[in-house]
């Protein structure tokens, strides 16, 4: 055991900021990165922002239940569409915020580990550079360095070439890293992930619930649609819709219209050889099952079978209900993921995770073949060469970003061993051999063999093992636990941190190339 | 190391009001702790210089203030708390040598701390009480045990259990999954027992003063009467005339063994055993009035009232209950979750408080058929075997359809489907009289038995890896 070097681990991502030290297996707080604002505290001219803002999950619940005037409230983001944190003002606040009431120590303390998405060279650039001026003018944090969190992800599970999959709330990212650095060029994202699950689960329920409730009142439902505020679907987000995708969604382990055809077929088999053996029996060549036979027989597909669910709404104060769903169409939400073309024309296949995924792999084989030793970091002891990478992705990102833009990976400078002739093959097999599957969307049921069939699909004579933590809450934050892993390297050499000197000085650096 | 002696192990669970304190453990059975002293500690401003007690002939001084280093839970004043625990472990240590003037060569040679820990305590501030521990008061070994696994501990080892620990001015929710407690859900409300007194002054009893409400709340006349308590009192009372008289029967042997056991003064205690007994011929639930006595010795006449005023806390614990385990994403898990509701704080010693929580979280939280639902589909089961009367066959079917009817048809997917308080552990008799609201001091015995009589010094921190690693290394023995 070494001494601890104490730092604080944060990682923002779209649907929740995680934050702690690195001396703990857990994190301290897991707030939503939404935030909410009082507009009637702001109207009172409240100057200070801490009654005005709300942070926390917790809170933001309780606020938004106790609240006299729901109608002032509002629930606002930070992180972008595409994962990317934009409002630099709260987002100082929410880290202020954390350092206060669940750190409750001083940011000037103890150096950082911020944990940003892979992101193209360019846009790596100005949010390496936010983060910085986050860390060094508005908090004062003596050190900081950034993480990349598929990198980060790869090697704490002790891979130095993976394929991550995360599947977030605003985007499905998939990420090659071939030996310690990611291939930008193979970096891919599908925006149809845990958000846009939100919103097809609502619109399935809502469906539902009118139809369940067709000879009531169906007004209500269009009323309550159209003042939908930014609370109540925050609201909605985090109560019956989290409610039902943790407990009711499901995905099939190939294309949904696949499966249902194969049930179909297996049905008409067997009413066929009932038939024969009826046939047979009964010494009449004429004899035929009865309809309900046949119906039953069909009515016995396992897609058929029936879960209840219990819809409250209590923010929109409808009465609960009892809702009941075929596995099918349970099946159906998750499938667009997979396909939204399905859902409809203004959206394209190939924007589906199972076409990423594929692509990303041949596109990473290409990469890694055709430009070879030139973007390939050199093997040392792989803890070496996994965090220098990962500390110098950010750094290279930096240095290459005038030079030499859609260079692929970000490699270690002047690390170039020839690595010399690495085959597309040879690429594929190690990716598809370490998929990495992450996220809190992945944690549908079915999800992990359906990807293992969307590639071996692609890739029919390639083996493909899939690594996926079994644990709930660990899938959920594996991006900050991976962070910590990294954070606690045996020697701080192994890592890129940045005094607020030394970055603005390798900055000005770059401005002058 | 060496194993500890089981008694010299000290075990410290201090709150914003009181700590605990127990040194030894008994080999048998686990005691009720020996000690029970105020959180406060006395300092004089100038020089801050800490005193145990209000030194007499300085009471009136202005400079000498009292603190307490504990409020809602939270270390306020770390310097202060670390002197009350050098206080606390300097008498323990001054009585057991004055008994015993050899004890310091046998079970005060080494004595390891069990410390139980708040879940709003800082990294910093543990790390400081590591390193005063170690290095002010010289202690073996130590064990820093939060509140919450504490008492999942005590309640015979709960896996997955929601700890709701109520104070007097807030209320902490802790969840445990995995015997791991979720500080990133856990929460505190600002409310606790104190809000009862509030209700009761401001909508109830706004005749009393506070110190005659507070005496009311902790007198036997305070109860909380949940529905189902109400009926089931009814129903015994009813059916009460010849259970009566057997229970009569049995009260009436007096227990010698029991009276000289308990040590205490045979007149005292057949006293107790006769005011006992007015009291159970008519339970206090089917009073029209009763009295308590306030600390002023006035006895006081109080009406229905005494079984109101929990009701705001009780609906604002139950929200924030709600709230917490919606974020535990593993359902498996919060099902178990919410079958292990642990209560424990002050206000739990309330008669009925827990049942009525209890109630109104199945009110709040459970997922069952909606009522309108269920009258309908009975509706519609009973209509189908009315008009089936004729045919023999469809009338054995309209027998199953009630038969299917009576049992719960409906399932869903969601949790919780059931809401039940955790299981005590009923087998230890000292704690079973003693009640169980502070069940967490319990769990911390159980747990110091456990780790400081191990062969291996793996799950406490030992001398020797604080000598080589200074406090931060807490955190690689975390229990």
């Amino acid at each position: 055991m070494l001494p601890q070097k104490k730092c604080v681990v944060i990682k923002i991502g779209s649907a929740s900021t995680v934050a702690g030290f690195n001396n703990t297996e857990l994190p301290l707080c897991i707030l939503s990165s939404s935030y909410m604002v009082d507009r009637a505290k702001e109207a009172a001219g409240t100057t200070n922002s801490s009654e005005k803002y709300i942070f926390g999950t917790t809170e933001m619940l309780e606020a938004a239940l106790t609240s006299n005037t729901p109608s002032s409230l509002e629930v606002l983001t930070t992180v972008d569409d595409s994962g990317i944190p934009y409002n630099w003002t709260v987002i100082e606040l929410q880290i202020r915020h954390i350092y206060a009431h669940y750190l409750h120590c001083d940011p000037t303390e103890f150096p950082l580990v911020i944990t940003a998405p892979a992101l193209k060279n360019e846009v790596a650039n100005k949010v390496l550079e936010k983060y910085f001026a986050l860390a060094f003018d508005k908090l004062h944090v003596p050190v900081a360095q950034v993480l990349i969190e598929p990198l980060a992800t790869a090697l704490a599970m002790g891979k130095s070439t993976a394929l991550v999959v995360d599947m977030g709330a605003s985007g499905c990212n998939v990420t090659p890293v071939v030996d310690g650095t990611v291939v930008r060029a193979g970096a891919m994202r599908s925006r149809f992930a845990g958000n846009f699950l939100d919103y097809q689960v609502a619109k399935t329920i809502e469906q539902k619930s009118a139809s369940a409730s067709a000879n009531e009142d169906t007004d209500i439902d269009m009323d309550a649609q159209s003042e939908a505020t930014s609370l109540s679907a925050w609201m909605d987000a985090h109560t019956w819709i989290q409610d039902f995708k943790a407990t009711m969604l499901q995905v099939s382990d190939k294309e949904l219209q696949e499966v249902e055809r194969f049930h179909r077929d297996q049905a008409e088999m067997y009413i066929k050889q009932q038939e024969q053996l009826q046939q047979f029996s009964t010494n009449n060549p004429a004899a035929t099952l009865d309809e309900t036979a046949r119906d039953s027989i069909r009515q016995s597909n396992p897609l058929a079978q029936k879960h209840n669910f219990y819809y409250k709404n209590t923010h929109r104060h409808k009465l609960p209900q009892t809702l009941t769903f075929q596995l099918r169409e349970c099946n159906a939400v998750v499938e667009h993921i997979f396909d939204p073309s399905a859902l409809s024309d203004k959206y394209s296949r190939d924007d589906g995770l199972a076409e990423i995924m594929g692509k990303a792999v041949k596109k990473t084989g290409a990469t890694v073949s055709a430009s070879g030793t030139n973007t390939l970091g050199s093997l040392g002891p792989s803890m070496k060469v996994q965090h220098q990478a990962s500390g110098n992705g950010a750094s290279s990102a930096l240095a290459n970003s005038a030079s030499a833009p859609g260079g692929g990976s970000a490699g270690g400078s002047g690390a170039s061993v020839a690595a010399g002739t690495t085959s597309s093959e040879q690429v594929y097999s190690n990716l598809l051999t370490n998929v990495i599957v992450t996220g809190a969307t992945s944690l549908i049921p079915g999800m992990e063999q359906r990807i293992i069939n969307e590639l071996s699909v692609r890739f029919p004579q390639y083996k493909i093992t899939t690594f996926a933590s079994q644990v709930t809450l660990d899938r959920k934050i594996q991006g900050w636990t991976s962070s910590v892993a990294m954070a606690n390297l045996p020697s701080w050499e192994l890592a890129k941190w940045y005094t607020k000197e030394e970055f603005e000085s390798e900055l000005d650096a770059t401005n002058k190339e | 190391m060496a194993p500890f002696r089981l008694d010299s192990i000290l075990i410290i669970d201090p709150k914003s009001e009181h700590t605990l304190v127990q040194l030894g453990i008994n080999d048998e059975t686990f005691m009720i702790p020996d000690w029970k002293v105020p959180s406060r500690i006395y300092r004089e401003r100038l020089t801050g210089h800490y005193f145990s007690q209000m030194p007499p002939e300085r009471s009136a001084d202005p400079d000498v203030e009292t603190v307490y280093p504990i409020v809602n839970g939270e270390i306020r004043d770390l310097d202060a708390f670390l002197q009350l625990l050098r206080t606390i472990y300097g008498s323990v240590l001054a009585e057991k040598s004055s008994e015993n003037p050899g004890a310091f060569d046998l079970e005060l040679a080494t004595v390891p701390l069990l410390l139980i820990t708040h879940h709003s305590w800082s990294q910093l501030q543990l790390e400081t009480i590591a390193r005063f521990v170690f290095e002010d008061l010289k202690m073996a070994g130590l064990v820093l045990l939060p509140t919450s696994l504490a008492a999942a501990y005590a309640m015979i080892s709960l896996q997955n259990c929601c700890v709701i620990d109520i104070g007097a001015n807030r209320t902490s929710v802790l969840p445990v999954v995995d015997f791991t407690p979720m500080n990133h859900l856990a929460s505190t409300l600002s409310v606790g027992g104190n809000l009862i007194n509030e209700t009761l002054h401001s909508t109830h009893l706004p005749q009393l003063n506070e110190e005659q409400i507070e005496a009311l709340k902790k007198s036997a006349v305070f109860e909380v009467l949940s529905d189902e308590g109400m009926r089931k009192r009814h129903q015994d009372s009813l059916n009460g005339a010849d259970g009566a008289g057997h229970d009569a029967n049995e009260d009436d042997v007096i227990n010698i063994a029991d009276i000289v056991t308990s040590g205490r003064d045979t007149r005292e205690v057949l006293e107790e055993r006769e005011r006992a007994k007015k009291e159970k011929n008519v339970p206090n639930a089917e009073l029209e009035f009763n009295y308590f006595w306030d600390s002023k010795g006035n006895n006081i006449k109080v009406g229905k009232q005494r079984f109101q005023g929990c009701d705001p806390l009780i609906e604002q614990i139950s929200r924030r209950v709600g709230i917490t385990l919606s974020q535990i994403s593993d359902v498996a898990k919060t099902r178990a979750i919410w079958e292990n509701i642990i209560v424990i704080g002050g206000t739990s010693f309330i008669p009925g408080f827990k049942e009525k929580l209890i109630d109104r979280l199945v009110e709040d939280h459970l997922i069952e058929e909606p009522e309108h639902e269920r009258a309908k589909r009975e509706e519609d089961e009973n209509g189908d075997s009315a008009g089936s009367r004729s045919n023999r066959k469809k009338n054995h079917k309209a027998f199953q359809n009630i038969i299917a009817s009576s049992i719960p048809t409906v399932e869903y997917t969601q949790a919780p489907t059931a809401i039940k308080l955790a299981k005590y552990a009923e087998y230890f008799p000292e704690w079973k009289k003693y009640g169980y609201g502070e069940i967490q001091f319990l769990g911390g015995q159980v747990v110091a038995k456990q780790v400081f009589t191990h062969s291996r010094d793996v799950f406490y921190v030992t001398r020797e890896s604080y000598n080589k690693y200074g406090p931060s290394c807490i955190w690689d023995t975390e229990f």
